[in-house]
Parts: structure tokens; sequence; C-alpha cells
């Protein structure tokens, strides 16, 4: 017993070494943020949301549905005039939802016609919490739908059809997306819009954290098997020896994330297949979008980027390394620049965060490939532009840096200490 | 005679070390110079700073007129450098890696040829050289990176500890390679605390203590200056 209790006390201290700690404390931290940020946006998320809705009938039953989305703790912002109006005050006052109240509401509710109130929502975010409204608002209405009921029964007529009394109102939905405003269900667009894109994130998410750990592995194999200093040697330049790595490196973890997406893409393939059965709507809404050739390219262009910037960074991180071990540890702080914005940008608005989270997230060069596609959907040019112009400079500074390193003699001093 | 290599007033520190304090030292063409020392003495520093891999604080030095600073892509054509603890790639085959190093250094596939033949030859590994390098032995590692470092014919070979942890014939036959080299009109500067194995393979040494040359010339004269019989009591005379 007193052997097995000498043997597991060896092990504890040699498996609970920095080089495990620190990339843990760092994720619990990370999570924790994380984690604080999506309170915060939930809180955000369940204050009350404004509305506009334009009172075209002026009636007491218009005034009782008004009243009974106030109820609902729905801000009413009354307005009135042409639906490109509204649409625009809506724009201007960055309230996603409007509601119709036509003429003649009133006459037709009381004479059982079932009334069309049209609502229109205005899509400029994918993110989930962005959803919240139009549910909010859904369900104010069927709360409509079930107080006009019972009044149809109690006050019109008892014998009127069971439709009727289950909905006297009907909701016709709009959706205004990249200057267009066409009949469809918002919630189903953006749904649709997030299965198409949802390839994207993991193959960017994979391809960055391969590369950066196949660069670390491969300047760290060179030094932990002694090749770097002979390489060093021969009549090559330097920034040849870190170009010839950043590539190499980049060819194996593009065709491995390859690998693996076909293997999500058999998975998920099903999945996607249910969700965008197609409606004239969603039909018109993929029409809308980029065509198939830009996004690829706008995506093939930011993808490269990002690996040419992990390359580097891992680059110049991985140059400090004394073997391949302490190389992956030190490039944990890639990998948490990959996790952020990938996590940020799948389940929040980058729009709707405050200025300082919205600092850090442009400065991070990866988090630009995921927000590429949401801003070519968008038509947000600048996004595009700016992303790439940025990644480039990033890419051309941290090579340089990484280049004038791999030059000096810090490349070889970092072992020397230590042996000396 | 032509000088192969002109070491003037070389300085390096590391921190507050002073690993070299003004090293001064020649090397004519053709012959096999000894750096020796014991250890922490600044031979790997002045190998490392002569191969381009480290600059110095302060001094110069020349390879075949070229300087190692200013001409420094010049110089690694010139010369070939074998450090300490050197490794091969260990996913690749012998000749593979053989291959990979002719492949940087030639212009054409028949130079390309000649340098892998002759990089066999030397490392006279027979079948084995087909084989991954991470089955070698030490010992067949070390003649496999001498190999490396001699194959293309470079004008000066710098070669940090050729022999360590070596056994006897191992040591025997890196020694025959780099004698055999000499013969074909290369030059040789070379490393080691094992001050037998530099008197029998050194024309001329320079002995090396705490980053300060204490003596050099040729192995005979430095016998009968300090009427010692052999390098390892001239360095203890030296020393004291």
């Amino acid at each position: 017993m007193r052997n097995i209790l000498i043997l597991v006390k060896k092990e504890i201290k040699e498996l609970l070494t920095t080089a495990l700690l620190v990339p843990i404390v760092v994720m619990v931290i990370f999570f924790a943020f994380i984690g604080r940020m999506m309170t915060r946006e939930y809180k955000k998320s369940t204050i009350p949301k404004s509305i506009i809705v334009a009172d075209f009938d002026q009636s007491a039953t218009s005034n009782d549905i008004i009243d009974i989305l106030r109820q609902q703790n729905l801000i009413i912002i009354p307005s009135t005039g042409s639906i490109d109006f509204l649409l625009s005050q809506a724009q201007q006052s960055k309230t996603n939802i409007i509601l119709i109240l036509p003429e003649s509401l009133e006459q037709k509710y009381k004479s059982l016609q079932s009334p069309e109130i049209a609502m229109y929502t205005l899509i400029n975010s994918l993110s989930p919490f962005s959803d919240i409204g139009v549910a909010q608002v859904k369900s104010a209405i069927n709360l409509v739908n079930e107080s006009l009921g019972v009044r149809i029964i109690r006050q019109y007529s008892k014998d009127a059809p069971i439709t009727t009394i289950k909905r006297p109102i009907i909701v016709t939905d709009y959706v205004k997306l990249r200057n267009q405003t066409f009949p469809a269900n918002p919630i189903q667009i953006k749904n649709t819009i997030r299965v198409q894109n949802v390839f994207i994130p993991v193959i960017l998410l994979m391809v960055i954290i391969y590369i950066s750990q196949m660069i670390a592995s491969a300047i760290g194999q060179e030094k932990e098997n002694k090749t770097l200093e002979t390489l060093l040697t021969f009549p090559i330049s330097r920034l040849q020896i870190l170009v010839g790595k950043m590539f190499g490196a980049g060819i194996v973890a593009v065709l491995l994330s390859l690998v693996f997406l076909l293997g999500i893409k058999f998975y998920m393939t099903p999945m996607s297949q249910t969700n965008v059965s197609g409606t004239s709507a969603i039909k018109t809404m993929v029409s809308m979008g980029p065509t198939q050739t830009t996004l690829y390219v706008v995506l093939a262009i930011s993808l490269f980027l990002a690996i040419v910037c992990a390359a580097s960074l891992s680059t110049l991180l991985s140059i400090f390394a004394t073997d391949a071990r302490q190389a992956q540890l030190l490039i944990t702080p890639i990998n948490i620049l990959v996790i952020f914005p990938y996590f940020i940008t799948i389940l929040l608005d980058i729009n709707s965060l405050s200025i300082i989270l919205k600092i850090i997230l442009y400065i991070i060069p990866f988090t630009y490939p995921f927000i590429m596609s949401q801003a070519l959907f968008f038509n947000q040019l600048p996004i595009i532009v700016g992303g790439f112009a940025y990644m480039i400079i990033f890419a051309v500074v941290i090579t340089a840096i990484a280049s004038k390193v791999f030059s000096s003699d810090l490349i070889l001093t970092a072992k020397l200490k230590i042996r000396r | 005679m032509n000088k192969a290599c002109i070491v003037n007033g070389l300085t390096k520190s590391y921190g507050a070390l002073k690993a070299l304090d003004h090293i001064t030292f020649e090397i004519n063409q053709g012959e096999i110079f000894g750096l020796i020392g014991p250890n922490g003495s600044g031979k790997t520093t002045t190998l490392r700073i002569l191969a381009t891999l480290l600059r110095p604080d302060t001094g110069e030095a020349k390879i075949f007129d070229c300087d190692i600073i200013k001409q420094a892509s010049e110089v690694r054509k010139l010369i070939s450098y074998l450090p300490e603890e050197a490794g091969a790639y260990r996913n690749l085959t012998g000749l593979d890696y053989l291959r990979f190093v002719a492949d940087l250094y030639s212009t054409n596939s028949e130079e390309q040829t000649n340098f892998l033949e002759r990089a066999v030859n030397f490392a006279n590994l027979g079948e084995r050289i087909k084989d991954k390098v991470k089955t070698y032995s030490k010992g067949m590692t070390r003649k496999l990176l001498l190999a490396r470092a001699l194959m293309t014919n470079p004008k000066l070979a710098i070669l940090d500890e050729p022999t360590v942890g070596l056994d006897v014939l191992n040591s025997l036959e890196i020694r025959k390679i780099i004698k055999q080299f000499v013969k074909e009109g290369g030059t040789v500067l070379l490393s080691s605390h094992n001050m037998l194995e530099v008197e029998f393979l050194s024309d001329r040494v320079t002995l090396l203590k705490e980053g300060k040359v204490v003596e050099t010339g040729k192995v005979t004269e430095l016998k009968e200056k300090y009427h010692a019989r052999n390098l390892e009591e001239i360095f203890f005379g030296v020393a004291q």
C-alpha cells in the first residue's frame, strides 16, 4: 500500500506541470468571461422591446390590441405613414419590428372576417438573442387572439366558426433584408442563413488551431531534435526558412481540416436538408444573398489571410520554445484568440456589444473570417475591405518581427541561457 | 599561405557572462585546426559565430575573405557546420535526408547526384541508409551528419566535437573521414575537449580558457615549448 502511495504521489507530481495547468486556468478564466458576456446579453435581450405600431383604424379594438401588447412588456412607438416611411423610421430608431393595424380592422373583426395585421421584421443580425424580440411579439399576438376570441363568444356570435374564434386576427409576416422587403417568417429566414453558414466557423476554427499547432510542432521539433542549428547554416535566407515552414504547415492544416469538414458534412447533410425545404420566401431570400462564387471568394481570401496570420503569430511565439511541448504551451494564446471570436460571433450580435468588446474583437485578426459571411449578407463592405486590409497588415508586421527574431541570436540564445 | 579563416578580437557576452574575450587566431587553407579547452571555455560560441549563427559583440572574422556579418549568405555557401548536438529529421530515411540537403546546395541534377554519391560513400551505412533516421544508433546518426557536412565539398568544414559520445570504432571511422576530406583539399576547424583526439587530427591548435586564447601553434612546437608529452600536459601547464 505504501509503495502505491509513493507511486501515485510521483505520478501526480509528474502530471501536474505548469504546462498542463496554465492552459486549463486560462480556459476557466475565458469561459467565465464568456459566461458573463452571455448573461449581460441575455439581460439586455429581456429588457422591454420597442416596436412601432401604425394604427390606421383608431378603433376601440385596435386600442385594446395595443393595450395587450403594452401589458406584455412591449414599448409601443405610435406612428403613421407609408410602409417605406415606417421602415426608415424603424431603421433610424433601431427598432426591428413594425405592426400595422389596418383600416376597418374593427369592422372586419366584428363581422368575423379575420382582419390581417402586417408584421414587418428588419433582419440585421443573426444572433440567437435577436430572435427574442420576434418571439415576444408573436406571443403577445397569441394573447391578443385569445382575448379577442373570448370576446367573440361573449359579445358577437356564439356560433362563429372555431377557426375564427381561435384566430380572430391573422398576422402576415414580412421581412426586410438587404434593402428588400418580402413576405416571409423572420425566424425561418434566420435559421436558413444560419444552417447555410454552419460549416464556415467550424472549418475556420479547425484550420487556424491546426496551423498554429503544426507550426509550433515544426519549430519545437527542430529545436528538440537539434536540426535547427544545422538548417540555419544552409545557404538559404531565414525568411525562406520561415515561409517554407508556414506554407508546409498551412498545406497540412488545410488538408486535415478538409478531411474533418467532409466528415461533418456527412453528419450535417440530413439536418440542413430538412431546414432548407424551399418555400418561395426562402428561395427569394437565397437568391437575394451573395452569389455562391462571391461567398466562396470572400471566404477563401479571409481563410487564407487568417492562415497567414495564425502561421506568423505561432512562428513568432514558437521561436521562444526550447522543445515541441513548450511550443504547444506557448501557442495557447492563439487558441484563445480564435475560440473567443468564434463563440462571440456564434452566440452574440457583434453590433450590440459594448464599444470596448467591439474594439477587442476587431483587434483580433481571427474575428474577421467569422464575420465575413454575415457582413457579405448584410452588404457591410467596410468590414470586408477593412478586415482584409487589417489581416494583411497584421500578417506582414508579425512575419517581419518573426523574421527579425529568427535572424537574431534569440533563436539560439534561449537554449544557450538554459544550458549555461 | 592563403588564409581560410581570420579571427580578430571576437567578443561575445550572454548577459553578465563573458563567453569570448577578444579571441584572435588564423586558419591556413588545407589544414586541420583544433580548438581545445574545457567545457564552457567558449569553443562552441566561437564556432557558432563563424557559422553565422551568432553575432559577435565586437571584433571581426573572415572566411576566405568574406566577412561573417556583412557577407553572411556568402559565408554560408563556403562553409559546412556540424553542431555538437546535431540531429537529423527523424521521419526521413538517411538517404532522403542527404537528398534534401543535396537539393538545397546543388544547382543542377548532375551536381545533386555527385553530392549524394559522395555523402553515401562518406556515411558508409550500407543498406541502412534507406531506413528512417529514428532507427539509427548514435554512431550511425553522427556518421550521416558528418557525411552531410562534407558532401557539398565545403571550403571550410566547422565540426563541433565530431566524435562526442561515440565508441572507439565509430570515432576512428569519423577521424578517417575527416583526414580524407582534408586530403581532397578541404580545410577543417574542429573543437573538442578530447585533447588527445585533437592532437592526433590537428596540424595546429588554439587553446581556450574562460573565453580567452591562452596559446596557439603547431602541436609539436607546443610540446617542445612546454616540455610536455601531449596536449593535455600542455594545457595543464598553460592553465597553471
